[in-house]
């Protein structure tokens, strides 16, 4: 159905990474709107810097959930969400914001943290919140930016799969291309419609998720169990 | 409704404390610009800095050297003295004794060795070794307990080789680091010694400045700053012994100490009067002191709160304002001239940037505020845009004035706070010896007390400074636990 769609990240032969050290020494990777795509692999394998540079790549469409939230830890729940807008926005506006929040966004932030399960913590600062909190809370900073492309590493770490699946809805709800690396497997299988798998600097494979064979994941899985 | 728990919060209500009592003791406090062409005298000085001169000094050299060796040897002498007391600094004795030596400070220090051994490089160096001893002591213990290694290895061993394995050597990097940064300290303690007569930089910048030849004041200044500046490339770690055999060679070591002067300023000098008379007089006693506290002690100490109060603020708000200055985050490499900007307010001492700012303002409390706002609130603005390089930022990082307001400002705040506190005692400690400069402030009294030769009188008073900065370091280190301030890094 995406056949038809226009491309969204059309990479070809690129070294990606550190100038003298690509990590990515010929990377090509093409995808089309309205994809949904996990990104498999063992740690270190790369899947961090690709998410990164696809970012880069189109940073104004793109809504991005690093692996490390990296909130503001002093500041509350609504303004962590709030940030997320920041651009959209003039200084002046935004310094106010600061000080008081303005009640339209308020109410649509809150609408949002009752959503991710933050409900009444909307004023409660980052390091009064659990780890899981935290994630959902940096989940939400993308969520409220309503850009058309998602891109997550690693959003759903530490949350329990139920939650993560009811997340994982929310953002393909709101966007219609999503670029998520996951430790996942059954996620991955069950929620995407295209896995690709990393190893060692270079795509492993890359297979519509109906088609993927369990030597594909073995390839990546079996590493992450003993690499964990 | 919904509750505000956010860490943001406490420290809006901390801050908003420290302004209102900021501004309650600025509303007291006596901050009229009484000079009559303020302009003019900014502009005679400015001038001075456009064309430096330093041709004109006799004894430029001596100076410079002095004002080095004097550092040199006091460090040294502290820095040996506070290593062997860092292990011992647990003992409640030893403790209080160094909270006692380093809350005076080295121009009171000085200005009670200059009676004993007159303008003597005896008094430069003791003068900068005792307080500076103090702080080694403590900051020496506090980097041992952070020590990799366990602690009880060396503290119930008394032997010296395993305290020295266990406790100086994994450590010996932060020590070494401190120890630089106190000789800067040293440096400016050393300069300063001149504003009461010793022969170093200070004394010719005060001169220089009171007859008005900003020229030569210029030049000193900027000699000053070149010589803190590149201390990096001179101060060589291996050097040091060199140094200070150097420094121990060039200083002239004769003193007009005379031993029956000595013991008259032990035993007669400094014992209040009443107590010399024949018969001891309860009543005269009691009136004595009675007249000394209402006179000097209570009016002393009022001022020096209400000037540190007002320069806290004053400095807590300069260092919010200059430290985005000198951040590379948010100016890219437009930081660096923020960066020189903060230092030279580091570099000058207090009470150098007070005499001046009390040559064009004329004489207030404002010139008093003025320094120690400049030159705390440069210290910590530059430690809180170091502060601010090192936090991780997004890759989908705001930009600009956004990345200040909600990225870096929030981020750095409790690091702000836990500064301010710190640098409030020592803003105290300085607030006492701008007294010198005729602010009434404890330092006032004590500085006319020497004057006036009644040495009975200017002792208590050092000794009334020493307890009202040790209460207020307890006071403080009691809020900072209770604010739980102290488990913030600050640099």
């Amino acid at each position: 159905m995406t056949q038809d769609c226009p491309t969204v990240f059309n990479i070809s032969n690129q070294a990606i990474g550190f100038k003298n050290q690509p990590i990515f020494s010929n990377l090509s990777l093409m995808i089309k709107q309205g994809e949904k795509v996990a990104i498999v692999g063992t740690s270190g394998s790369g899947k961090s810097t690709l998410l990164n540079y696809l970012y880069q790549c189109r940073s104004v469409d793109v809504a991005y959930c690093p692996q490390k939230s990296m909130l503001v830890d002093t500041l509350s729940v609504y303004h962590n969400i709030y940030m997320g807008i920041l651009n959209q926005h003039g200084f002046f506006y935004n310094i106010i914001n600061l000080i008081r929040p303005f009640p339209v966004h308020k109410t649509r932030v809150e609408q949002l943290t009752r959503r991710l399960g933050l409900t009444g913590l909307l004023f409660k600062s980052i390091d009064k919140l659990s780890g899981g909190q935290q994630q959902r809370c940096a989940i939400g900073r993308a969520l409220y930016q309503r850009l058309p492309i998602f891109i997550g590493d690693e959003p759903f770490s530490g949350l329990d799969p139920k939650q993560s699946v009811e997340l994982l809805k929310a953002i393909k709800d709101q966007h219609q291309t999503v670029v998520v690396a996951l430790h996942n497997k059954e996620m991955a299988l069950n929620q995407f419609d295209r896995i690709i798998g990393i190893k060692d600097g270079a795509i492993a494979f890359d297979t519509p998720a109906t088609e993927v064979s369990s030597e594909q994941l073995d390839l990546i899985y079996h590493r992450i169990e003993h690499s964990e | 409704m919904i509750t505000v728990d956010t860490t943001a919060r406490k420290y809006r209500l901390i801050s908003l404390f420290i302004a209102s009592l900021g501004i309650l003791t600025l509303l007291m406090a006596d901050i009229e610009i009484s000079a009559t062409d303020p302009m003019d005298e900014l502009l005679a000085i400015l001038a001075g800095f456009i064309s430096p001169d330093l041709s004109q000094i006799d004894y430029l050299a001596e100076a410079l050297l002095t004002t080095v060796s004097f550092a040199v040897v006091g460090i040294s002498i502290a820095a040996t003295l506070g290593i062997f007391l860092a292990p011992l600094h647990h003992l409640p004795l030893v403790s209080h004794f160094c909270a006692f030596i380093r809350s005076i400070h080295e121009l009171f220090w000085a200005l009670i060795f200059l009676q004993m051994f007159g303008l003597s490089s005896i008094t430069g160096v003791l003068a900068i070794a005792i307080p500076y001893t103090g702080i080694f002591a403590r900051v020496y213990s506090d980097i041992l307990e952070q020590s990799p290694l366990d602690r009880r290895h060396w503290i119930n061993d008394t032997s010296l080789s395993v305290w020295l394995y266990t406790g100086i050597i994994p450590c010996w990097a932060a020590i070494a680091q401190y120890t630089r940064y106190r000789f800067e300290c040293g440096l400016r303690s050393a300069a300063i010694l001149g504003f009461i007569g010793l022969p170093t930089l200070g004394y010719y910048l005060e001169t220089a400045f009171s007859q008005g030849q900003y020229n030569q004041a210029a030049g000193l200044l900027l000699l000053f700053f070149a010589m803190i500046a590149t201390l990096k490339w001179w101060l060589n770690i291996r050097l040091v012994l060199v140094y200070l055999i150097a420094a121990i060679v060039y200083l002239p070591w004769q003193s007009q100490l005379e031993f029956k002067y000595l013991v008259r300023f032990i035993t007669q000098d400094i014992v209040p009067q009443p107590l010399l008379e024949p018969t001891l007089n309860l009543s005269h006693l009691s009136q004595w002191f009675g007249d000394l506290v209402s006179g000097q002690i209570l009016p002393g100490i009022g001022a020096s709160l209400l000037l540190s109060v007002s320069a806290l603020l004053c400095c807590g708000v300069i260092a919010l304002l200059t430290w985005p200055l000198a951040s590379r985050a948010i100016l890219g490499r437009g930081y660096i001239l923020g960066h020189g900007l903060l230092i030279v307010m580091r570099s000058t001492p207090e009470i150098i940037l007070a005499f001046v700012i009390m040559l064009i303002i004329g004489p207030s409390m404002l010139p008093a505020i003025l320094a120690l706002a400049l030159h705390n609130g440069a210290i910590i603005g530059y430690l809180l845009a170091h502060r601010a390089d090192r936090v991780q930022l997004r890759v989908d990082r705001p930009n600009g004035l956004n990345l200040w307001a909600y990225e870096l400002q929030p981020q750095i705040y409790p690091s702000f706070i836990s500064l301010i506190f710190y640098r409030f005692e020592v803003i105290l400690r300085e607030s006492a010896i701008l007294g010198m400069l005729g602010v009434t402030t404890l330092g006032f009294y004590i500085d006319s007390a020497f004057e006036a030769l009644f040495f009975d009188v200017a002792l208590i008073l050092i000794l009334v400074t020493a307890a009202l900065n040790m209460l207020v370091n307890s006071i403080s280190l009691r809020l900072r636990r209770y604010l739980a301030l102290d488990r913030i890094v600050t640099a």
